[in-house]
Order: C-alpha cells, then structure tokens, then sequence
C-alpha cells in the first residue's frame, strides 16, 4: 500500500515536471492560436463546429500560402485544441496554459457560456487576448481582452422586433423558452419586456429546461390561448421535439413560428423535426449556406471533410479565426498580445457571414459585436430560406 | 375541459415514458439493492441499436402496411432487446457482481464509471448531435371529440404496459421469479435453501436491461431521435419513480410512473410550467415524510 | 495571480490543483457528514449554498474575503443543521433521498432567485482563491479531521453509524450526534463552496445539482470512507485524471470511466483504507505525549478499518 503510494506520487511528479513546456523559442513566422471548447460533453456539438470552421479557416489561408501583414511579414498559422468537457474549471486551465505559452498569440472560444462566463475574467487577469464564438451570456463589466463574434441579443432582437412588428403586425405572441439557456432566455425575456413598447400582447410565456423531452403540456395551454404567433427558443434537440408535438397536438397549422440565432437554419433542425419548420421565421446573423458567395460555396464544399454539416457554429469559428488574421495584419507581430488586443479592439471587417467590428478602448472596454448584420428570413427548405429583410 | 382532457391524455403519456425505464431500474433495486446507473445508458444503447437497425435498414418512413409496420417494429425491438440484454449479461458480470452486497454506494459509484464510458463511447460513435431515427409505426393522429393522441406514444403506453405484465408474469408466475422474490427478501435465506444468487442476479440484470431496450426502442421512435446524453433526464425522473413506489409491487412503479407524469402535466399547465421539475422532487420529499416505506410499501423500511 | 510556492510549474498545472485541492475540500466535508451514519446526496447544494452567500458579501457588500468565506461556512453549517434535523427520526437510506431531494430544492430555488442572478448565475465575484490559500485551508481541514477521527465526538459519531441503539445504551445523545457532525460537514462544503465561487469567478444553479453531489460521492467513496486521507486522494486522483489522459483527445473521458469503475472493482473498499503511514512514527507520538490527553494504544491508526 505504501508502495503505491510513493510510486503514484512519484508517477505524478514525473507527469509534472515533463508537463513543463518546452519553452519555444518564439517564432514570428508562425502565428499561434490556442482553441478552448467544448469537444465532449453535452456542449460537444457546439463546440466541435466551431473548432472545425477556425480549422477550416487556417487551412484557406495556409493553402494560400499563408498571409502577409500590412508591414511585409509573411506568416502561416498554427492550431491547438483544448477540450474543455462542459467543466468550467477546465476552461480556465486551458487559458492559463494558452497565456503560459510564449507562442500563442491569442485563444479562441469557446462557444459554451460554461466556458466562456469562466473564462472573460481571467482573460483579463493573464492578459490574452480572446474572442469567442458563439456565447451569448451577459457581461456585467468586460475587461480588455475578452471579445466575441456573436451577435447577442441586446443588439439583435431589438431590431427584429421592431421589423417583425412591421412586416406581420403581430397581436397575441406566445413564447416558450429554455430556461436553463442564457441566450434563449434572455430574448424571452427581452420579447416579454418589449411588448407594451412596440404594441403586441405576451398571452402565454411557458418555460422548460434543457434536456426535457416532453413539452405537450405546455403546448397544450398555448393552444388553449390560440395565439398568432409562437416563438420557440430552444435549442436543436428540444426544439425539434417542440415542433413534432406541435404537429401532433395540431398546433403546428394554426400558428406562426419565430425564433432567434438562426437556429431554425440548421439542417440538423430540419431533419429532427422532418421539415415542419418550414415556413417558419428567424432572425439570423446573415450567414446562408446556399449562398452564392464564392467564400461561403468553398467553405460549404471544404466543410464536408468533416462528419458533421456546418452551422452558425463553424461559421463563428470561421469569423473568429478571419479577425484575429486582420487583427494580426495591423498589428504586425505573431507574439506582442498588447499589440494584437489594440488592433483586435479597432476590428472593422467585412468576415464570412456579414460584419464585424470591435470597439473597444482600454479605458472603456466592450467585447461585443457591435455590427453584426442580422437578417430575417423565412425557412423554405433544408438548407434554403428566403430573405425578407 | 377539452384542455383539461388533453392534459390528463399528455400527462398518462409522459408518465409512461418515464415508467418505462423505471421498471427495470425498480427492478434491479429491489432485487439486489443495488442502483445500477448505467441503467439510462443501457437504455440509450436501445435507442441507438434501433436507428443503426433502421437506417441500416433502409426503411421507409412512411407508407407500410399497419400490419408491415408492427412487425418491422417487434423485429427492432427483438435486435436491440437481444442487444441490450448482451450488454446487461457483460455489465452484471464484470461490475455488478463482484461490488453488490458490499456498500450501498459501491456498486453506484462503479456503474457511474460505466455511465460516463458509455455516454462518451456513443458521442465518438455517433458524434456529439442527436441523429434521427426514422418512426417505423405510420403516424396517426386519434381524435377523440378534440382530444389528441399519435399512434406512437399509444405505442410506447402500450410497451410501458407490456414491460410491466411481462415482469409481473416473471415475479409471480416462473419458478425463477420465485427465486427472484425470494433473493429480494431475505438473500441468505435463498442462499440457504438452494437458490443460486448469481444466477438470480444476472438474470434480474438482464431482464431489467433487455427492458432497458424495449424502452429505449419506443422511445427512441417517439421523440425520433437518439441522443449521447438521452438517458440522463430519464435516469433521473426514473429513479424518482423507483424510490417513491417502493419495493413492493413492480405495477407500483407504473402507477408512480403515470401519477407523475399526470402531476407534472397539471402543475405545468395549470400552474406555472417553471415549476415542472420541482414536482418531482416535491412528490419525493411528499412521500419520504408521510410514507417513508414507499407509496406501495416495501419489504422492508 | 501570484503562486510563490509554484512560480515553476506550469499555469495549467497549477489550476487542475486548485480545482483538485477545492473538491478535496468538499469531499472532505462530506466525509464529516457521513462519518455519523448519513448519507449525504446534496453536498454540491450545501457548497452552493456557502458560496452564493460569500460570493453575494464580496461582490455586493464589499465584505472582506476571511469574512465573506466564513459568512459562507456558517450559513452552510446552518443550513446542513436544518437538513439534519429533518431527516433525523427517518431510516438511512430515506434520510439519503431526502437530502437528494432537499438539494434539487435548493437549485430550484436558486434558479428562481434573481437576485443572486437566477438561471444566468451570479457573476463578476472578484478573485481571491489562490493556491496559497485553498491548500493551507484543505491542510487545517485534514487536521481538523485527524483530530476528529480521535476526538470524542468522533468515536461517538462512528458508534452512532456502526450501531445506533448500542450508542444510546452507552449514554451518547445520537441525535445531537448526527446534527452536529452532519452540519460540520456541511459548513466545509461552505468554505469550499465560497473558496470555488471566488475562484471559478461565476456561481450557477446548475453547479449544484444531483450530478455534482455524485461526484463528490464517487471521490469520496472512491478514495475510501473509512480514514479522512481517502476522500482527499479520492478528490485529487480523480480531478488530475481527466488531465492526464489529455493525450486522446476525444476519448479521454471514455478511458476515465473504465480507469474509475476498474479501480473500484478492484478496491472495492476504497483505495485508502488506513493511514497510509502505518504505525506511528515516533515524532507524533512524541507530540500527542505532548497534548496530555490519555492515547489509546499505538493500534488507533492502522486499525480504523473494518466496518
């Protein structure tokens, strides 16, 4: 028993030691980003699209030859994954050894609001810079170095409202929603709260968590109250059992559908719910997948190296990876994180799927996306919708 | 009072899926004590031995026969309960059986690691999205003056309601069940008059994991889709189930099954839908005050 | 952040032993909490507790971190006092469920609070746990365990859950017993619960559920239950593992499992089962001559096994 013991604790030490890195000499040709996201565990789907559009994205570029910077230097980039398994903690131990390592410029991820409400403080305390892709949590107060491409609610469902109202002037909405998911409950309650000020009425607001499988009993109250319009803020598993109960409480004929973040453009929706999304309403970041835009058609064709179909979630990584690139030309360096965080805060880019654009001064620092483009758009197919606004 | 029909109808059918995993948990608690938490994930293999089956398959989504799609449906059903029956054999004989009788808690934490191995084995197999598996019972939607059912949640009440004749015919009515309520009761006394505890022990595991399957299959074509992580949310309602029904009666499981259903479909719609998981956790701690011995009472308490 | 033990070792390294060092706390309020016979399955609710409590007196009251964490230990050594009180008279394994079900009560609750942020969780906690201060704390709590386990309160808890009507026989009072020691334990899993808040710098109900109370039993039981060296091996063996096994980078969590359940198979009684250092060396001993209390024969710590 003794022996074990010593011999596990000498096991561990050797581990430890050997994990020291060696310290690479930084390289300024090499461009190092550090991805931490969720590769296992229940945000696995996510967080595996967003690593393969930013691997997506490096390949473009590396097969191009690599970029040049606005001062001449030519570099390619490099890629490391982290898996952070739904855990916070294991979040904040891949920045940490992202900020510990001298080559990597900056991290980026993750997509999971697990990891990325972890990881926005220390990013702050070890001074990396990162942009996630794809977390809507609210920020009480931003720090320097954390940015995101998402486009969150506060900034989007505003205006999709305020269009909404236009283009169908809604009267009775009902609303059922996550409540375990920041990003769909937020613009739940944000629908909720808007509704005296832009002239509908909020006649059902039902709620249910992640992982439900079994939504008739709400639906059945919405149907009580038979309202025009439903939104349904789920994400892909509990949505499209949302919609089949729907269908088969009769629901589905006799109300409209919306929703946000462009989840209803997921192809994974469309066959989980076997197409009755069709006809439905979103608002999204302007990213369409049948596009006739050469970069997304190659995008979509290089994509299906992976298993998995792209979503909003590859095109965040692809984004991601497309700013910190421009943040890298203007700044000139592979390695100075203050030089690349004051470019990356100036960020004005025309990206994949619409804009981007930082701005974010030391002494007043906001991460979020303050240009998005957001669209609206009717679903008409599996991978096709047709644009209203 | 249509709403209020259709409630009641939405509750019975909910309440059976979560009894249809119950019952073999039940099963295994009350036999050997032992919670086996690899249970949900017994399960989940169900649910995923039927889309390889019917995608494999080729299987027409729609347009068989009533009589072509039910045996299309019992032949899934044989496969993956043949299946998950392997996998209950394996699991009893390497986990289960060298921790049960030990601590309460060992045989827990050991099917745990089981859990966890199989929830992220299927998440590389079949990567991190649900996957769709296509419903091979033609959709159909009864009405009843304005009150709805599909012909597939019939279906999965009918599988809850089959599972449990089909124990309660091995309790009572198989010399084996004997054994198997005897084991239950007073484990020494069987030893000692005879009865092999082994063999009733891998039996039981197997029965409750072969009905793992069946569940897992009928459940799998009600919500079309098979999940990584599908058994968490019924491992834990289920187990719910199996503590509140006590230890008794194995149609008591069905009840606490279609009582909670029906009491959350209630609460939900009549109260507030936030409160729809706190129902559960209130009916335990209900009857752990007023009926520590299980709703149906138990052998021991 | 500073870490002036371990400015050599790598950052990474240094968080998966913070994190290793705060489970070891849990765990170890968890093994106060059983040692009287309980079972507790809420521990993750009972360190949420403690650490909404302390993250709230930091982050919006400005409290000072000692004060704000012990703020935290009280009101989890409280709130573990009223779960012990209710499933006092219940059969051990109800009493189980019971605090099964007292902890989802607890994550409802929290979730439905939105004060301290509801379902977004409770966020912006300044950082103040560093390693210098999480393992001086896990050290002061093992003492304080070892110096249970020979304490009178602890042979009293071990009679209350080897035998409960013997002990009464004997003249210990079961009931304050078990209220004392279930509470104790709970207010450990505060301080740890506060200790992680102010690390993890986020606090959410969904932290605190069933899931994580198993985990802190699968540490618990793992390492072993029977000597207070198993739940922190247990703790550690298991938060480092995952990180180990980062060289398959999808599989990790498959291998994880089968590593855990194996050992379990093959230490079926945990992987500790006596203090690791078998007899006494003399140097302690020397030091409990010291405390003059009257010590029971040099077999105390090789024999605490055997339930």
């Amino acid at each position: 028993m003794q022996r074990w013991l010593i011999g596990f604790g000498i096991g561990m030490l050797t581990l430890t030691l050997a994990g020291r890195d060696a310290r690479l000499a930084a390289d300024e040709r090499v461009v190092h980003f550090f991805q931490v996201n969720a590769l296992t565990g229940q945000s696995g789907s996510y967080g595996t699209r967003s690593i393969h559009g930013v691997e997506l994205a490096a390949k473009h570029i590396n097969d191009a030859g690599g970029f040049t910077d606005t001062c001449g230097n030519k570099y390619t980039i490099k890629l490391s994954v982290w898996d952070m398994a739904n855990s916070r903690e294991q979040a904040i131990a891949g920045l940490r050894k992202a900020a510990d390592d001298p080559t990597v410029l900056a991290a980026l991820g993750s997509t999971p609001s697990t990891g990325f409400a972890a990881m926005e403080p220390v990013a702050g305390q070890v001074k990396t810079p990162i942009i996630a892709t794809g977390s809507a949590v609210p920020i009480k107060k931003w720090n320097p170095y954390a940015f995101r491409v998402t486009i969150a609610t506060p900034v989007a469902a505003p205006y999709f409202l305020k269009q909404f109202k236009e283009m169908f002037h809604p009267k009775r909405v009902a609303i059922i929603y996550d409540i375990t998911q920041d990003a769909q409950r937020a613009e739940a309650e944000l629908i909720r709260d808007l509704a005296s000020e832009i002239g509908y009425e909020i006649v059902a607001f039902e709620a249910f968590r992640a992982n439900d499988t079994d939504f008739r009993a709400q639906l059945t109250t919405i149907k009580g109250i038979s309202p025009e319009w439903l939104g349904v803020y789920a994400a892909v598993p509990e949505g499209s059992k949302i919609i089949n109960q729907m269908d088969e409480l009769g629901l589905l004929g006799k109300v409209n559908i919306f929703t946000g973040y462009g989840v209803f453009q997921d192809p994974t929706y469309w066959d989980l719910s076997n197409g009755k999304i069709k006809g439905a309403v979103n608002w999204a970041v302007a990213f369409n997948l049948a596009s006739s835009d050469p970069l997304m058609q190659k995008v979509v064709a290089d994509y299906k190296s992976f298993p998995e179909e792209p979503t909003i979630y590859s095109v965040y990584g692809y984004q991601a990876l497309q700013v910190a690139v421009d943040a890298v030309k203007r700044a000139c360096t592979a390695t100075d994180r203050e030089k690349f965080r004051d470019a990356l805060a100036e960020t004005k880019l025309e990206a994949l799927a619409g804009s981007v654009a930082f701005h974010s001064p030391r002494s007043e620092p906001n991460g979020e996306n303050q240009a998005g483009s957001v669209i609206i758009s009717r679903i008409t197919g599996r991978d096709s919708y047709e644009l209203l606004e | 009072m249509e709403q209020f029909v259709q409630q009641l109808v939405n509750g019975i059918m909910a309440g059976s899926t979560y009894a249809v995993v119950a019952l073999g948990f039940g099963l295994v608690f009350s036999v050997m004590r032992v919670v086996n938490l690899a249970h949900p994930e017994i399960f989940m293999i169900g649910a995923y031995v039927a889309f390889v089956v019917i995608t494999g398959l080729k299987v027409p989504g729609q347009g068989l026969g009533v009589l072509a799609a039910v045996a299309l449906f019992v032949g899934v059903l044989l496969v993956a309960m043949l299946a998950t029956g392997v996998a209950g054999l394996v699991l009893e004989r390497l986990v289960i059986r060298p921790t049960r009788g030990t601590y309460i808690l060992t045989p827990f934490i050991a099917t745990a690691g089981v859990s966890i191995a199989l929830q992220n084995t299927a998440q590389r197999l079949f990567g991190p999205d649900p996957v769709r598996v296509p419903s091979v019972i033609p959709p159909h939607t009864f009405m009843l003056s304005g009150v709805r059912v599909t012909s597939m949640q019939l279906t999965t009440f009918l599988t809850a309601v089959a599972i449990m004749l089909a124990l309660r015919y091995y309790v009572h009515s198989t010399r084996w069940g004997r054994a198997t309520r005897a084991v239950a009761e007073k484990p020494d006394v069987a030893a000692a008059c005879g009865v092999n505890v082994n063999l009733v022990s891998q039996l039981t595991v197997s029965i409750a994991s072969i009905m793992a399957g069946a569940a897992g299959v009928a459940l799998g074509l009600l919500y079309t889709s098979a999940a990584p992580f599908m058994g968490l949310l019924f491992g834990l309602k289920s187990f719910i189930c199996m503590l509140v029904a006590g230890n008794r009666h194995i149609e008591a499981i069905m009840a606490v099954g279609l009582l909670l259903g029906v009491v959350e479909a209630m609460v939900t719609g009549y109260v507030s839908s936030n409160l729809r998981d706190a129902v559960a956790f209130a009916l335990l701690l209900a009857v752990l005050f007023f009926r520590p011995q299980g709703l149906f009472g138990s052998y021991e308490v | 952040m500073s870490n002036s033990l371990l400015a050599h070792l790598p950052a990474f390294w240094v968080v998966t032993l913070i994190t290793a060092g705060l489970n070891a706390i849990i765990t170890m309020g968890l093994y106060f909490s059983n040692s009287a016979g309980a079972l507790s399955a809420c521990h993750a609710a009972l360190a949420g507790v403690g650490a909404y409590v302390a993250a709230v007196l930091t982050t919006n009251f400005d409290w000072p971190f000692p004060v704000a964490l012990l703020a935290g230990t009280v009101t989890g050594f409280a709130t573990g006092m009223l779960l012990a009180l209710v499933t006092l008279r219940m059969n051990e394994l109800v009493a189980g469920l019971t605090t099964l079900a007292f902890g989802e009560t607890i994550v409802i609750i929290a979730f439905n609070l939105d004060y301290i942020g509801g379902a977004n969780g409770f966020i912006g906690i300044p950082l103040q746990t560093t390693f210098d201060a999480v393992y001086p704390l896990l050290a002061l709590v093992v003492f304080a365990a070892w110096r249970f386990d020979r304490s009178r309160l602890g042979y009293a808890a071990r009679a209350c859950r080897d035998n409960p009507h013997a002990a009464a026989a004997m003249g210990i009072n079961v009931p304050r017993v078990k209220t004392l020691v279930f509470a104790l334990g709970s207010g450990i899993a505060g301080l740890g619960g506060g200790l992680r808040a102010h690390y993890v710098l986020v606090q959410n109900p969904d932290d605190m559920g069933f899931f994580f109370s198993i985990n802190y039993l699968i540490f618990w039981v793992f390492g072993g239950s029977y000597t207070f060296w198993g739940p922190v091996f247990g703790a550690m063996f298991l938060t480092v593992l995952p990180e180990l096994l980062r060289f398959s980078l999808y599989d990790r969590f498959i291998i994880y499992g089968v590593i855990l359940t194996a050992i379990v198979i093959v230490r079926l009684q945990g992987v500790i089962t006596r203090v690791p250092l078998g007899r006494r060396p003399a140097f302690v001993a020397w030091l409990s001559r010291l405390w003059r209390r009257p010590v029971p024969s040099a077999s105390l710590g090789q024999s605490q096994g055997g339930r």
